[in-house]
C-alpha cells in the first residue's frame, strides 16, 4: 500500500517528429483519483500510452505500484488496468471472450464476479454474448472500462472513458470508481474533456499544455471553482492562456 | 481459459474469420481444381520434355521456392507484430515467452497453406524437369523451410516508439476541391507501397536468386532478376491498393462521394499499374524463352485474380462487414 499506484519522472515522448511530452513529472497515490485536462494535442493520450506500456518514451521512467515498467513490464502491467480504444478491440469475438481473455492475461481463473456484476449495473449483461462488431460506440466503451477494471488493478489508466456512454452509465460508473478509490484499492487516472468529471470527481485536476503540466488544482480549490462565475472553464482557458503567454515571451 | 491468451484470441479470431468468409468451399475446391490441372500439366510437360527449367536447376528451383516463402513469412510476421504492439492486448501482463509463442503460432497458421502451395508448385516444376522424386520433394520442401525462416528474422518488426507505418506524405497541401482530393486518394496506394517496402527483405531475395544463377550469361540473370523485381512490384502494389480501397470504404463509405467514383480513384492508377507491370512480366517471360501457354495462363489468373480482389474489397464498405458479423 506504500507505493503510489503511477509515479512519472521526466517523461519525454515523440510521435513522429513532433515532441508531445517534455519532461512531464506526475504522482497518483493509491486512493486518488487524477484527471488529466487539456488542449486537444497538449498530449493527453501520449501520457496514458506511455503509462499503458503502448508508446515507448524516449526518456524518463514510469513506475506503476512500484514496478518499473522499462526494467519490469510484466509487474508493472499486472498492477496496471488500461482501458484501451474501443476500435481496438476484436470485432470478431463477444464481449465474453474478451473479458476471460483478458482475466487468463493477467492470471485470474475466472472473470471477476464485481466485474460481472458492474457488467449487469451498466446494461452490458444483454451484449455479452454478442460479437463486439455488433456493438454500439458506448457498448464498446463500457466492455473497455470493464476490460481495465479486471484483477483489481492498482492503477486504472483512462482516456476518454466516458465518451459515448449514456448518463445513467456514465452515473453509475463514476461511483463504482470513486468507490474503488475512496476503499484506497487504486488510483485512477482519467485523461478527459469532461469538466464535470474534474470538478465533482476527481481529487486532483492536472493541466497539460504543449507537452508539460503547467498547473493543478486540489480537491479544494475545485471546489471553490464551482461557485465562481465561469468556473472550471475559465480558470483552464485564463491559465492556458497565460502558458502560451509566458511560452511566447 | 488457460495456456496462451494472446494465442486463444487470435486463434478464436482466426477462426471466426474462416466461418465467415464467403465462398471458402469454392475456394478450396478451385484451388484443388487449379493443383490438378497444375499436375497434369508438369506429367505431360514430362513425356513431351518441354518443362521450363530442367533438372540441373533444381538449386535454382528451391532458392525461388526460398524467396517466396520468405515474402509470405516476413509479411505475416509484420502483421502479427503491428498487431500485438498494437491491439487490444498489448497492455496486458504478458510475459516475452507467451507473446512469442503466440507470434509463432499465428504466423505458422496463416502462412502454412501458402507455403503448401509454394512446395507443391516447386514440385509440380521439378516434376516436369524430370527431376528424381526424392530431389524433387526435398529440394523445395528445403527451400520453403530456409526461406521461411530467413522471412521470419527479416521481417520488420513494428516500433511502439513509431506507433502506425505512415505513408511519406507530400508537404504542399492537395486540398482544394474534389478533383484535386480524388487524385491526392489516387495516389494513396503509391504512399502505402513505399511505407510497407521492406528493402531487407527484398535484397535477400534478390541476393538468392543471383546466387542461383551462377551459369547463367550476365544478360540473361539480369532479366531473370528484373523479371523478379516486376513480380514482387505487381505483388506490393496488388495489396497497397487493397489496402487502401478497404480503407478508403471505411472512412468515405458514409461520405457523398460515390462508391464508384471513390473505387475509380483508388483504382485509376494502381490498377493501371499493375496492368502494364504485368504486361511488361510477360514480354520479359517470353523473351527469356518460358513457354507462351504458361506466360499467358499465368498472366491470366493473377490478372484475374487482381481483378476479383478489387471488386470484392471495392464493393465492400464498413456497414457490409458488420452485417456479415
Amino acid at each position: 500500500m506504500s507505493a503510489a499506484s503511477l509515479r512519472l519522472s521526466g517523461l519525454v515522448a515523440d510521435r513522429g517528429i513532433r515532441r508531445v511530452l517534455d519532461g512531464v513529472s506526475l504522482e497518483v497515490a493509491r486512493g486518488e483519483w487524477v484527471v488529466l485536462l487539456g488542449a486537444n494535442g497538449s498530449g493527453k493520450s501520449t501520457l496514458v500510452d506511455c503509462c499503458s506500456g503502448r508508446l515507448e518514451p524516449r526518456g524518463g521512467t514510469v513506475v506503476i505500484a512500484g514496478h518499473d515498467l522499462g526494467t519490469d513490464p510484466v509487474a508493472a502491467r499486472a498492477a496496471l488496468g488500461a482501458a484501451g480504444p474501443p476500435q481496438r478491440l476484436p470485432e470478431l469475438l463477444s464481449a465474453r471472450e474478451c473479458l476471460a481473455i483478458m482475466a487468463a492475461a493477467r492470471g485470474l481463473a475466472l472473470i471477476d464476479a464485481e466485474v460481472l456484476e458492474l457488467a449487469s449495473t451498466l446494461d452490458l449483461a444483454p451484449w455479452l454474448d454478442d460479437a463486439v462488431a455488433l456493438m454500439s460506440l458506448g457498448t464498446r466503451q463500457k466492455l473497455c472500462v470493464l476490460l481495465a477494471l479486471l484483477g483489481d488493478p492498482a492503477l486504472i489508466l483512462l482516456d476518454e472513458a466516458f465518451n459515448g456512454l449514456d448518463a445513467t452509465s456514465s452515473l453509475r460508473l463514476k461511483q463504482h470508481l470513486a468507490d474503488r478509490v475512496r476503499a484506497g484499492r487504486c488510483g485512477v487516472l482519467l485523461a478527459t474533456h469532461a469538466l464535470d468529471i474534474a470538478g465533482h470527481w476527481a481529487d486532483r485536476a492536472v493541466l497539460l499544455h504543449q507537452g508539460r503540466i503547467v498547473h493543478a488544482w486540489n480537491r479544494a480549490e475545485l471546489k471553490a471553482l464551482r461557485t465562481t462565475p465561469g468556473g472550471l472553464e475559465a480558470a483552464l482557458a485564463a491559465r492556458m492562456t497565460a502558458a502560451d503567454t509566458a511560452g511566447h515571451a | 481459459m488457460s495456456g496462451n491468451p494472446l494465442a486463444q484470441a487470435w486463434d478464436l479470431e482466426e477462426r471466426r474469420r474462416r466461418q465467415w468468409l464467403p465462398g471458402l468451399r469454392w475456394r478450396v475446391a478451385g484451388l484443388a481444381g487449379l493443383g490438378v490441372l497444375a499436375g497434369t500439366a508438369a506429367w505431360l510437360a514430362r513425356i513431351h520434355q518441354s518443362a521450363p527449367i530442367d533438372s540441373g536447376n533444381l538449386p535454382g528451383l528451391a532458392l525461388a521456392c526460398a524467396a517466396l516463402a520468405a515474402l509470405v513469412v516476413g509479411h505475416e510476421r509484420t502483421r502479427a507484430g503491428r498487431d500485438l504492439v498494437h491491439g487490444w492486448l498489448a497492455s496486458a501482463p504478458l510475459p516475452v515467452e507467451r507473446t512469442r509463442e503466440a507470434l509463432r503460432r499465428r504466423v505458422i497458421g496463416r502462412s502454412i497453406g501458402r507455403l503448401v502451395m509454394v512446395w507443391l508448385a516447386g514440385m509440380g516444376l521439378a516434376l516436369a524437369a524430370g527431376a528424381a522424386w526424392l530431389a524433387m520433394i526435398v529440394a523445395p520442401a528445403l527451400g520453403v523451410a530456409m526461406g521461411g525462416t530467413a522471412g521470419w528474422w527479416l521481417a520488420r518488426r513494428p516500433s511502439q516508439a513509431a506507433p502506425l507505418v505512415l505513408p511519406r506524405l507530400a508537404r504542399r497541401s492537395h486540398c482544394g476541391g474534389t478533383e484535386a482530393g480524388l487524385r491526392a486518394l489516387s495516389r494513396w496506394p503509391s504512399a502505402m507501397l513505399r511505407a510497407d517496402a521492406n528493402p531487407r527483405l527484398h535484397a535477400l531475395i534478390t541476393g538468392s536468386l543471383l546466387m542461383a544463377l551462377p551459369d547463367m550469361p550476365l544478360s540473361r540473370a539480369l532479366a531473370v532478376l528484373l523479371l523478379l523485381a516486376l513480380a514482387l512490384l505487381a505483388w506490393d502494389l496488388a495489396t497497397a491498393t487493397l489496402k487502401t480501397l478497404r480503407e478508403a470504404a471505411d472512412w468515405l463509405g458514409v461520405s457523398p462521394l460515390g462508391s464508384r467514383r471513390r473505387q475509380w480513384a483508388v483504382l485509376r492508377k494502381s490498377a493501371a499499374s499493375v496492368l502494364v507491370v504485368v504486361v511488361a512480366m510477360a514480354a520479359l517471360a517470353l523473351a527469356l524463352g518460358f513457354p507462351g501457354w504458361l506466360v499467358l495462363a499465368v498472366a491470366v489468373t493473377w490478372l484475374s485474380a487482381c481483378i476479383r480482389a478489387f471488386a470484392l474489397e471495392g464493393g465492400r464498405g464498413a456497414p457490409a462487414r458488420r452485417e456479415r458479423a
